[in-house]
């Protein structure tokens, strides 16, 4: 049942170091982290900028390497693969990134974009050209977009139907994982529901495994059924999201769950203060 | 059902495709300076190619002197007056926009095909590969352009094509440098993240991904510098280096009219506005390009 | 009395695909010592409504249809550039979303400080506790120390030494601080700040709030809190305006709108913000196991 296992994940930086000492530092991203993933589950990697969250997904992207280890995917420790059998893996794990305007090159056309990744595993899918347009066009329909949009370019969209042509491009070769990269914190309130929404059905549809980034918790607790909390490198928690909320373990668990926004002015806790 | 999408396809590609134009070219519009920029260099392309039949002494060209006829100041019979040896300078500046035009045209893009290779290739792979190509063209970098290119005009013998490709050597620097910041920059773009994250291979990230979207200001600089090339054309044209008498190039009829001045003015002011017209054209036109492909740059 | 009136304020921009409309007829007031949330979705009008209070909409593209803006009854549409411009370091005070782009990197906090606080001295020395006729000197050093104090004040330790650090070595939330401190030189009555939380972690984005609200509370401050979130809303504001397509929806008590809002927009605004409480999805998991 488990589709993927991270194990002992720990990775080093150092930085460029000053203008004159030259020597850098170190700084660590990801400190023994081990944690496993269940097929067909969501889960949320939760933690605040420079936590170390960004690197443990680029190495499960396989953009970067641990310095020590090791991801097993299906069974495949990946850092036994070779390079083309690294890309081949590629296909089964894909992202979906959290800047819809950025991650989508403005001089491709929409059908090309959402074709890339069939082109570069048409060793793999050995789909035609013709296939592959029509497969576009099929994926524009699950994500709920128009065919013909298929002849536009990224500028003519809104950021929410951008999120949507990033996700077409992440299910173009039928993945099993796809690493959600803060999908929807650069989009409004009412857009990121409906992005919710749809990578909710997909996800039941097509049985997908998400691994889900974000530092916003309650969009965590709304798609994942269980979260992991990172903190300076460190996993501090991991659990299932109904305990997480009802008895946080770690104090950063405490801590996160109490600055969570809160709609309700009455339970602002300056606000007390300063009506006292 | 693949063929009806790819015919409608095509057709709504192209429409996407004209609106794109159009918005560029209203961004262009907003500045009135590019839009004479642009008309000026239209203008100055049709003389390149058709000067020499639209001058009005079309045998002058060919070196056919009317001594009688020297020295003849600006008036309705000889527009820009007549030289020292009684040809028409209407008719030279003409003909003279082919040559001035065209190798400053030349001299750039050789010079973009030099220096975006270079400079993609040391962005986009790094390391020592970059140490060694940038290092190489900081070296060429520190002689100074026209010098170099009057070493090695020298060197290969005056000629148009050996000139050109003197000044595309000493010009190639300054496109290395700007295509290899940009790849650097483009390189750290989340949708080149993405191209790797589905297993995109280097060819296809740099020509997919990279290329396209550093052709835009690596089209503006060509535009700024087309400008300053025909200077540089002109340059080695009036210091003897390149065109020779008695073929007509703005330059060299600056040169020779040197020791015409004060008194036969419309000698040298005639192709030195020429010169001067077509720098200052280019320049605007770049200028109307750059707010077209990066709209923040500029209001 | 309000200290910020807008009344029917109309804006249209110029954009290849004509003239659009993208306030149209907003109403906003703002009274003295209120924290007034406008808070709205991209294309909203929010932003462009704080830009032309301190009148910092370009015109072109920008050009105003109609409306007045006034400031302590003084009418900002017709104000010259002059007056604006002693209004914008003086009177109202801003702040933007993002730290990095609004601090020179190249130079030193103490520089970018220093150099507004003597700005703002040229036309009123006493801010700075100097006489109109003190030495440059005196000036620098009074500047200075009113700098100091300010960083001292919106929590930055050691300030003393701080203040002669590069911009780079500030973390986000420190960035954001030294921005609210440099908005403060010139003691504004009216503080616009404009997303000025959402580049922060939200452990960081609480102090902030934190501080701003105790500022408001401390000084003679009005502020208007421009922003999409509504949880911060909800934590910070004592006023709030909802704005949709150019045009305030609703407007009123914080709790008021948030608790019992009227429009309909409104509402779905807020049914659609995710929080602790959201009942979570029915999932369906008919396909699990099928494709595995």
């Amino acid at each position: 049942m488990t589709i993927l296992q991270v194990e002992n994940l720990t990775k080093h930086y150092v930085t460029s170091g000053g203008y004159f000492d030259g020597r850098g530092e170190t700084i660590v991203a990801l400190d023994d982290v081990s944690f496993d993933v269940r097929r067909g589950e969501s889960i949320g990697i939760v933690g605040e900028s420079g936590s170390g969250k960004s690197t443990l997904s680029r190495i499960i992207l396989g953009l970067e390497r641990p310095d020590s280890g090791r991801i097993v995917f299906d069974g495949t420790d990946l850092s036994t693969l070779s390079k083309r059998e690294l890309r081949a893996i590629c296909a089964r794990i894909q992202v979906v990134f959290q800047d819809p305007y950025a991650s989508l090159n403005p001089r491709m056309s929409v059908r090309d974009l959402i074709a890339e990744p069939m082109e570069i595993h048409r060793d793999i899918l050995g789909m035609s050209n013709a296939q592959i347009t029509d497969r576009v066009a099929e994926l524009l329909t699950l994500v709920r977009m128009e065919e013909d949009h298929m002849h536009r370019y990224p500028h003519e969209f809104s950021g929410g139907q951008r999120q949507r042509i990033g996700i077409a491009r992440a299910l173009a070769c039928k993945p099993q994982l796809i690493v959600l990269d803060e999908p929807t914190s650069a989009l409004d309130v009412s857009v990121q529901a409906q992005v919710l929404s749809l990578l909710i059905g997909l996800q039941d549809e097509l049985n997908l495994t998400y691994l889900f980034i974000s530092h916003d918790l309650a969009v965590v607790r709304y798609l994942c059924q269980s979260a992991i909390l990172i903190r300076k490198g460190k996993l501090v928690e991991n659990a299932p999201i109904e305990s997480l909320f009802d008895a946080p373990e770690s104090d950063y668990g405490r801590m996160l769950i109490g600055a969570m926004p809160d709609i309700d002015p009455d339970r602002s806790p300056f606000r007390l203060k300063s009506e006292a | 059902m693949s063929e009806v999408v790819q015919s409608t396809g095509s057709a709504a590609t192209r429409s996407a495709r004209r609106t794109n134009w159009a918005r560029g070219f209203y961004r262009f519009r907003q500045n009135p300076l590019s839009v004479v920029g642009l008309v000026i260099v239209v203008l100055l392309l049709l003389l390149a190619l058709f000067g020499e039949y639209i001058a009005p002494y079309p045998e002058h060209l060919n070196g056919e002197l009317n001594v009688a006829n020297r020295f003849q100041p600006p008036s309705a019979e000889f527009w820009f007056g007549t030289n020292e040896v009684g040809q028409d300078i209407f008719s030279l500046v003409l003909a003279g926009a082919r040559i001035s035009l065209l190798s400053g045209i030349a001299v750039i893009v050789v010079a973009t095909l030099i220096g975006t290779f270079i400079g993609v290739i040391a962005g986009y792979f790094g390391s020592w590969l970059d140490e060694v190509l940038m290092r190489f063209t900081d070296l060429v970098l520190t002689l100074p352009a026209l010098i170099l290119a009057m070493a090695i005009a020298a060197g290969l013998g005056p000629s148009i094509p050996n000139m050109i490709l003197a000044l595309a050597l000493a010009w190639w620097p300054g496109f290395a440098r700007m295509a290899r910041g940009e790849v650097l920059s483009t390189k750290a773009e989340l949708y080149v993240l993405a191209a790797k994250a589905q297993g995109g291979g280097n060819t296809r990230i740099l020509t997919r991904h990279i290329l396209p979207n550093i052709t835009s200001p690596i089209i503006v600089k060509m535009s700024l510098d087309v400008g300053f090339a025909i200077l540089a054309v002109a340059s080695l044209g009036f210091i003897g280096i390149g065109v020779r008498p008695p073929t007509p190039e703005w330059g060299v009829m600056l040169s020779v009219s040197r020791s015409n001045l004060p008194h036969f003015w419309w000698t040298a002011i005639f192709p030195g506005m020429a010169i001067f017209l077509s720098v200052l054209s280019f320049n605007f036109m770049g200028d109307g390009l750059r707010d077209v492909f990066d709209p923040r740059a500029r209001r | 009395m309000s200290l910020l009136e807008i009344n029917g304020l109309r804006l249209a921009m110029r954009s290849f695909d004509g003239e659009t409309e993208v306030l149209n007829g907003v109403d906003l007031a703002v009274g003295e010592n209120a924290i007034a949330g406008v808070v709205g979705e991209t294309g909203s009008g929010k932003s462009l409504t704080g830009l032309s209070i301190s009148r910092l909409v370009p015109t072109p593209p920008g050009r105003y249809l109609g409306g007045t803006i006034r400031f302590d009854g003084q009418d900002l549409m017709t104000a010259s550039e002059e007056e604006m411009r002693r209004l914008r370091g003086r009177q109202i005070g801003m702040i933007f979303q993002d730290p990095t782009t609004n601090l020179n990197p190249a130079f030193r906090i103490s520089t970018q400080m220093v150099d507004i606080a003597l700005n703002v001295a040229k036309s009123d020395p006493e801010l700075i506790g100097i006489q109109a006729r003190s030495s440059r000197r005196a000036r620098r050093v009074a500047a200075r120390q009113r700098c100091v104090d300010l960083l001292g004040q919106v929590g930055i330790s050691d300030p003393d030494t701080r203040i002669d650090a590069y911009p780079h070595t500030f973390s986000g939330g420190m960035r954001q601080r030294v921005l609210i401190a440099m908005a403060l030189i010139g003691q504004p009555r009216l503080l616009i700040a404009d997303e000025p939380t959402t580049a922060l972690d939200v452990s960081v984005q609480a102090q902030v709030l934190e501080l701003m609200s105790s500022f408001v509370r401390e000084r003679d401050l009005t502020m208007i809190f421009i922003t999409h979130n509504i949880g911060v809303v909800a934590q910070l504001c004592t006023d709030v305006s909802v704005m949709n397509a150019g045009r305030v929806v609703e407007s009123g008590d914080v709790r008021k709108v948030l608790k019992n809002p009227e429009d309909s927009y409104t509402k779905e605004l807020l049914s659609a913000v995710m929080t602790r409480d959201t009942p979570r999805p029915a999932r369906n998991r008919a396909a699990a196991g099928a494709v595995a």
